[in-house]
């Protein structure tokens, strides 16, 4: 199998238009914190999020880091970049494109965490540490397909790094941290078993996906996958075109959203719509700001409003109330936003 | 320069801050616990407390550690090099003269926690292990987080933490929108956060290092010590822990206020600090009889289920009061199904026990989700001398029983030479879920009285405590003449939930055909490396009155549980029958299975502590 294998194109993806938003969000503002995909088999989950890495912008590191460090960023180096810039070497600096990671299931604790480099101890008598799955993830996005049937020790593993934005290895004769910050998306089919509520509420977005029920919108999605699979390269180059427009667009969203202002009646909408549906714990809240932040700036526009809380906050909540485990959490945005409606009118 | 987020800065939390501050305060308080669900600013508020008082860090101790690394172990490099026995300094004494924070203390193996525990109060960890054998001082403040949702540390765990506090989230809308624009800014412009958070931080780090100073003089009056024995008396606490970590935070307290002397007012703040998680008194409701005592005193503090049924209640109650003796046998003539609601959800006790006559605790969670695995995955906590051929080499360690030899040994140009003498093997563990299967009696009579409803209820409550200890579940429904497979094993608990809601009553009892089925069910898919034993629980009254074959239906229920006992399965009986006279059908059952034996109510953590109380109070 050749290396470089094509995707295939994100543009191509017939529909599913709240799933490919979510992802778009969270490139556009990767401290959103991630998405959780959920939904029946054969419903191109794992084809976006794969589809993603060929919309990735750049990112300014460390050159030669194995962590992926970033780069100015020395208050959360890893210990190798500093003893480098210590002992005086001159560090330089790479522009590297941010990459989609796969954890896949199968995986050891040791090449998730990182380990003691065995061949380095044997050959030289002493410690190195090789990093693994976490520094890779670094900055990038971490991907897990089928993140429910994750081993629960692994679980604590990525819930650690993403808590602390660190991987603190601690195993096997070393002692080690390195910076883990990167942007979780898991995909998973929920009749295979529930995902742990913690892990549940480190997802910044949450988005259920269904099979297309219009006949001709899945007659679509057969005939571009025939050709795609008939002829990758040729496929690509047809969407060549949208894939660099929605390049560009995400370029200037996130451009936009660094000048997006917003203002109290923002954050007291999120603060409203969480204590109103009974949502743990104050991720929420942040979630939901940035998230509509986001999704502003996606749509061009120079103000956050109300609206767009609301917009966003299908996508923020659901996992996020307060819940029985044994009930469906259904999120009704209509009634949400006559209740906000009514809400700050009496106000 | 510290780029943490600044601890003056966490909005709210009063009670979660005033814990800490007090761990730091005094030399003498060396455990705080803090409880509270997901996205609490848990993390952040421990992680904050980072140089907070110059040269104090936080010193993390991660999930992946292994116990050598936590205590210490040899360094190979050195004995390498020289052939010295050299001790590398674990955790432990890294954290020394800092504060130990483990995130999610739960979830840590219960020895490692014992481990840290025992360092942490003797203030020195001794080292004897590998060859070599060392101690040094380690005083650390140990700073433990937990989501309760995720299970709980054991009683005699959580005992020996001096401070224990609940975080909750703030149900201000002022404080929360506070809480986000501080949130937002630190991630925009940290260092201009930092800077203006700088004075505050210097006022409490100047405040703890006062503190201090003063903490080991304070004077306890008499009365008040007088007052700390009785409060923790009335609140039954058990032990002198809570009482002596009462009086330390009391100190540290006045301290921190800049006093010599304890007030009252230092002891009532001091009280929930110290004694919410030793409290072991009656709720203050409890009053004579049994029905009211089980449903107030068994009400879980989790959520309840919304379909709850009040008037159902009764029929769970336990049967002290006489009621009609047998309930009229269900007529098959009019084999009507019903579907009953699900009645209330308790907190259960540890009903599957190791031993196989458990005893009922009130407290369940022993290690039954622990598993040490046998093939290569799970958490490699510590290792072992390898019994017969090496699977799962543990490198580290067999490098260092290697490294003192290697001065003696032909190395042919490599740095380690090793001899099959030093391997070593990984010892893995793993929180890994029971397979338990329900197997429902559906059958008419268990609609009398609204049964149902209670068992379903119970059937709930179950779920719940396989959802924390992430079990497999599966449910089998027998009656009229089948028994259904109503759910797979799963993990999927909240499906297990759907299917018990719309689960149907009514028509016979074949309760030899659903054993059977149960059976088959858990012998037939024994592929999973590691070696459980499936429990399987019927929830039955167990009175048969469908044979599989020719015969009284009942014997042939007995005579085939006698021939299940010895499969490796365990049981557990449920005996859902309600009246009195009891009939001991479905104990005569357990006895064939050699199981354990409940009747519905018992299985309620709540029911045995309120009928407890109930004959003390007479």
């Amino acid at each position: 199998m050749t290396k470089e294998r094509p995707v295939y194109p994100f543009t191509a993806i017939v529909g599913q238009e709240e799933m490919k938003e979510a992802l778009l969000l969270n490139v556009i503002n990767p401290l959103i914190g991630g998405v959780l995909i959920r939904g029946e088999k054969g419903t191109a989950k794992s084809t976006a999020v794969r589809a993603l890495a060929d919309l990735l912008p750049k990112r300014s590191v460390v050159a030669n880091c194995p962590c992926g460090c970033t780069w100015g960023d020395w208050d959360h180096a890893c210990p190798m970049c500093i003893e480098r810039k210590d002992t005086g070497e001159e560090l330089e600096e790479a522009l590297v494109a941010m990459r989609v990671i796969e954890l896949p299931l199968s995986s050891t604790e040791d090449r998730v965490a990182g380990t003691l480099d065995m061949e380095h101890a044997l050959r030289t008598g002493k410690k190195k540490f090789e990093p693994g799955v976490l520094a890779k993830a670094n900055g990038n996005i971490l991907y897990v397909d089928e993140v429910n049937l994750l081993d629960d020790h692994l679980v604590d593993l990525l819930l650690d790094a993403a808590a602390m934005g660190t991987n603190f290895v601690e195993r096997e004769g070393v002692s080690f941290a390195h910076p883990a910050r990167f942007t979780l998306v898991g995909t998973m089919n929920p009749e295979e078993g529930d995902l742990r509520p913690q892990l549940l509420d480190r997802f910044g977005l949450l988005v259920d996906v269904k099979a297309e029920q219009d006949t001709r919108q899945r007659m679509e999605v057969i005939r571009r996958r025939i050709a795609f699979e008939r002829d990758p390269q040729e496929f690509c180059e047809e969407y060549r075109g949208e894939q660099e427009k929605l390049r560009n667009e995400i370029l200037l969203a996130q451009s936009r959203m660094g000048e997006l202002d917003f203002n109290d009646e923002v954050l007291r909408t999120a603060v409203e719509i969480s204590l109103h549906l009974g949502v743990d714990g104050h991720r929420a809240d942040l979630t939901l700001v940035k998230a509509a932040l986001a999704s502003a700036a996606l749509r061009g526009r120079e103000k956050v409003g109300r609206e767009d809380v609301v917009r966003v906050s299908h996508l923020v909540l659901p996992h996020r109330m307060r819940r029985n485990p044994f009930q469906d959490s259904k999120l009704d945005t209509k009634e949400l936003g006559e209740w906000l409606q009514e809400r700050f009118q009496s106000a | 320069m510290r780029v943490t987020y600044p601890f003056t800065a966490v909005v709210g939390q009063e009670q979660v801050k005033k814990a800490v501050l007090c761990g730091l305060a005094s030399r003498s308080i060396n455990a705080v616990l803090i409880r509270g669900p997901a996205g609490t600013a848990k993390t952040t508020l421990a992680r904050a407390l980072d140089g907070l008082v110059p040269g104090e860090r936080v010193i993390n101790l991660p999930l992946n550690a292994t116990e050598d690394q936590i205590m210490g172990g040899l360094d190979f490099e050195a004995a390498l090099r020289s052939g010295e026995r050299k001790v590398l300094p674990g955790i432990l004494q890294r954290a020394d003269g800092n504060i130990l924070y483990v995130d999610g203390i739960n979830l840590l193996p219960e020895r490692l926690v014992h481990l840290i525990l025992d360092a942490g109060r003797r203030q020195v960890n001794v080292i004897e292990r590998e060859g070599v054998s060392c101690e040094h001082d380690c005083r650390f403040l140990l700073l433990g987080t937990m989501d309760p949702d995720e299970g709980e540390l054991s009683p005699h765990l959580m005992d020996r933490f001096d401070i224990c506090v609940s975080m909750a989230a703030s149900e201000n809308v002022d404080e929360r929108m506070e809480i986000l624009r501080r949130g937002l800014r630190y991630e925009k412009e940290p260092t201009a956060f930092l800077n203006e958070f700088m004075a505050s931080e210097e006022d409490v780090s100047s405040s703890i290092r006062k503190a201090r100073e003063r903490a080991a003089y304070i004077i306890i009056p008499p009365g008040h010590l007088d007052a700390i024995a009785k409060v923790c008396h009335d609140l039954g606490v058990q032990g002198h822990r809570g009482d002596i970590a009462l009086a330390r935070t009391a100190s540290a307290l006045a301290a921190l206020d800049g006093r010599d002397q304890i007030v009252l007012e230092d002891l009532q703040a001091a009280v929930p600090l110290c004694l919410e998680h030793r409290r072991n008194d009656p709720a203050p409701e409890q009053t004579g009889e049994g029905r009211g005592d089980q449903e107030k005193g068994g009400e879980p503090p989790q959520q309840r289920p919304p379909q709850q049924d009040r008037e159902d209640m009764g029929d769970q109650a336990p049967s002290s009061d006489v009621e009609s003796p047998l309930p009229p046998p269900p007529r098959e003539a009019t084999p009507k199904d019903q579907v009953f609601s699900v009645g209330r959800a308790f907190v259960v006790i540890d009903y599957i026990g190791e031993d196989k006559r458990a005893k009922a605790r009130t407290s369940g969670h022993g290690r039954r989700d622990r598993v040490i695995t046998s093939d290569r995955s799970g958490r490699y906590t510590r290792f072992q001398m390898p019994q017969g051929r090496v699977r799962d080499l543990a490198f580290d360690a067999s490098i260092r029983a290697a490294a003192p030899y290697q001065r003696s040994r032909y190395r042919n140009g490599l740095a380690v030479v090793l001899d099959p003498a030093d391997l070593r093997e990984k010892v893995r563990e793993r929180k890994r879920g029971t397979r338990v299967l329900f197997l429902v009696d559906a059958s008419g009579s268990m609609g009398a009285h609204q049964r149902m409803v209670a068992v379903k209820g119970a059937i709930l409550a179950l779920l719940q405590d396989a959802y924390q200890k992430r079990d497999e579940v599966g449910m089998i429904a027998f009656r009229k003449n089948d028994a259904e497979l109503m759910l797979p094993l799963t993990r999927s608990v909240h499906l297990a939930a759907k299917k018990l809601e719309q689960m149907p009553t009514g028509g016979r009892t074949p309760l030899a055909l659903g054993l059977s089925k149960g059976f088959e069910l858990l012998t037939k898919d024994r592929s999973c490396g590691v070696r459980d034993r499936p429990v399987m629980v019927i929830l039955t009254d167990g009175r048969a009155n469908v044979a599989m074959g020719e015969g009284d239906p009942f014997q042939e229920a007995l005579s085939m549980a006698h021939r299940m006992a010895s499969s490796g399965i365990r049981f557990v009986v449920v005996d859902t029958g309600t009246s009195l006279p009891r009939l001991d059908r479905a104990l005569r059952l357990c006895r064939a299975l050699e199981g354990t034996y409940f009747r519905l109510e018992e299985l309620d953590a709540g029911y045995l502590a309120a009928s407890v109380r109930a004959v003390m109070g007479r």
